[in-house]
């Protein structure tokens, strides 16, 4: 359920950008954290996709047996592109610190 | 169908207006120190405030004007909660709001009487727990063939000052509504609780021989009841949500002021970080809570409306709950002190988590709705 509140707030979070009115207290927060909320929690929910398949969590792409051909494994693996590429998560969690919340370098 | 499914989003001028008005009124009229002054007080606000946010309209702000209300819709509710809760506000008016929606869904116009009085400035109580649980039915109260109640109700949200109480109770096990008048109840009947916030009151009523002045029956009093549960975790939950961004905002004053080892706290990625989750919770908590606005009204709620409320819950009262902890953890020494603020959002974290069930109560139920098929 967690998962799944956190797609939909990222949805939410896309449509609360058009409404200046919801935005005044921090005027690039939702936009300067996008990748921070976005990446973060397709890592989680695939890791924890890949983690539900009992034994079968243990095969990879190329298994004739792994659930959905080893996808969700894959799509973990592939996922760090995201948390990495672009400004680490860590560098990301800076920048909103710096720039939305005006914290100290 | 997508797992997110509906992500409707409308915020009207009216309600942008509302925000702006409510957020002035709360920090003109309500600063830390007036709220600071009435924590021991017996009913922990002032009067005068109370009669100015009746004055505004907002005692009928989510009824319709044919009863008295501004018909603005239930929705509008929510910015005016979460600048209540974004100065830690506490009034009757939670406990107002939801007799009234209680009724007007239960009765409609049969209750206009009522209504009209609860948007005037009466306050009304929602006598609605039997015990601690949010999730039981919570009929215990029963009227006899003698006209009168019997049993007692917990945890009654400003019971001390309310006017007319809505007791939710069962004649011959239906589920009926019951409307009490303070003037009704002996003085024994109502004994305060201590409540771990100091910004709310609340109390248990003794009902046993009072006699309803009004009672409503029939099948709406059930989809009521389940509607005002569902509506007090929405606005339980916007005055969260502005009672976390209070408390986020204090807590980036102290790391951008505090030094220790020569530098601003603020620098330290330790404090850095959980400060930017507690932030990215809040911005989720406020897209919730103004989802839900926008899909709330009059009728019945909807699936899509039940799922928003919910939701809203989880969100706020999980960030409330690690934002109201990191603040007192975050200002060190001082944190735990009575003159620093943090004690007073923490106290309100352990109140709100259970207010109108806690958010594993709502994930629970999130759980049959969305992936039972």
């Amino acid at each position: 359920m967690g998962f799944i509140m956190e797609a939909k707030a990222l949805s939410l979070s896309a449509r609360r950008m058009a409404i200046p009115a919801l935005g005044t207290d921090y005027p690039m927060g939702l936009a300067l954290s996008v990748k921070y909320r976005g990446t973060e929690y397709e890592r989680r929910m695939k890791q924890y996709t890949a983690s539900k398949q009992g034994a079968q969590s243990a095969l990879y792409v190329g298994d004739d047996e792994a659930v959905s051909g080893g996808f969700w494994q894959r799509a973990y693996f592939s996922n760090f592109g995201a948390t990495i590429g672009g400004g680490t998560t860590q560098v990301q969690a800076n920048i909103v610190a710096e720039h939305v919340l005006g914290l100290p370098k | 169908m997508s797992v997110t499914q509906n992500v409707t989003m409308t915020f009207s001028e009216e309600q942008g207006m509302l925000l702006d008005v409510a957020r002035g009124f709360v920090r003109d009229q309500a600063p830390i120190d007036v709220i600071r002054a009435q924590l021991e007080t017996e009913t922990g606000f002032d009067p005068v405030l109370w009669q100015s946010m009746v004055d505004m309209g907002w005692a009928g702000i989510a009824l319709p004007d044919s009863v008295g209300g501004a018909g603005m819709g239930v929705g509008s509710a929510v910015p005016v909660f979460e600048s209540l809760g974004g100065g830690l506000l506490g009034t009757p008016l939670l406990s107002t709001t939801l007799a009234g929606q209680l009724i007007w869904r239960a009765a409609g116009e049969d209750a206009a009487s009522w209504l009209a009085r609860l948007c005037s400035g009466e306050v009304g109580a929602l006598a609605l727990l039997d015990h601690a649980d949010w999730g039981a039915v919570n009929c215990g109260v029963s009227l006899g063939n003698d006209g009168c109640l019997s049993g007692r109700k917990c945890f009654v949200a400003d019971a001390g000052v309310a006017d007319v109480f809505v007791v939710v109770a069962n004649e011959n096990g239906e589920p009926i509504l019951a409307v009490v008048e303070a003037s009704g109840l002996s003085s024994e009947a109502l004994s305060h609780n201590v409540v771990i916030d100091l910004t709310k009151r609340s109390g248990n009523v003794d009902f046993t021989g009072v006699a309803p002045v009004d009672i409503f029956r029939g099948e709406r009093v059930v989809s009521a009841l389940r509607d005002t549960l569902l509506l007090g975790a929405l606005l339980t939950a916007s005055e969260t949500t502005g009672a976390a961004a209070r408390c986020l905002s204090g807590i980036t004053d102290y790391l951008k002021t505090r030094k220790q080892f020569g530098k601003l706290i603020g620098s330290y990625q330790a404090l850095k970080h959980p400060t930017v989750d507690i932030y990215v919770g809040m911005e989720n908590a406020r897209s919730f809570i103004y989802h839900g606005a926008s899909v709330v009204d009059d009728d019945p709620l909807s699936e899509d409306a039940e799922t928003a409320c919910r939701m809203a819950k989880v969100a706020a009262d999980d960030v409330m709950v690690f934002a109201g902890d990191r603040s007192v953890q975050f200002h060190g020494g001082f944190g735990f002190t009575w003159d620093c603020d943090s004690t007073l959002f923490i106290r309100r974290a352990q109140w709100a988590q259970q207010m109108f069930g806690g958010a594993m109560h709502h994930r629970k139920r999130l759980s049959a709705l969305l992936l039972d098929t």
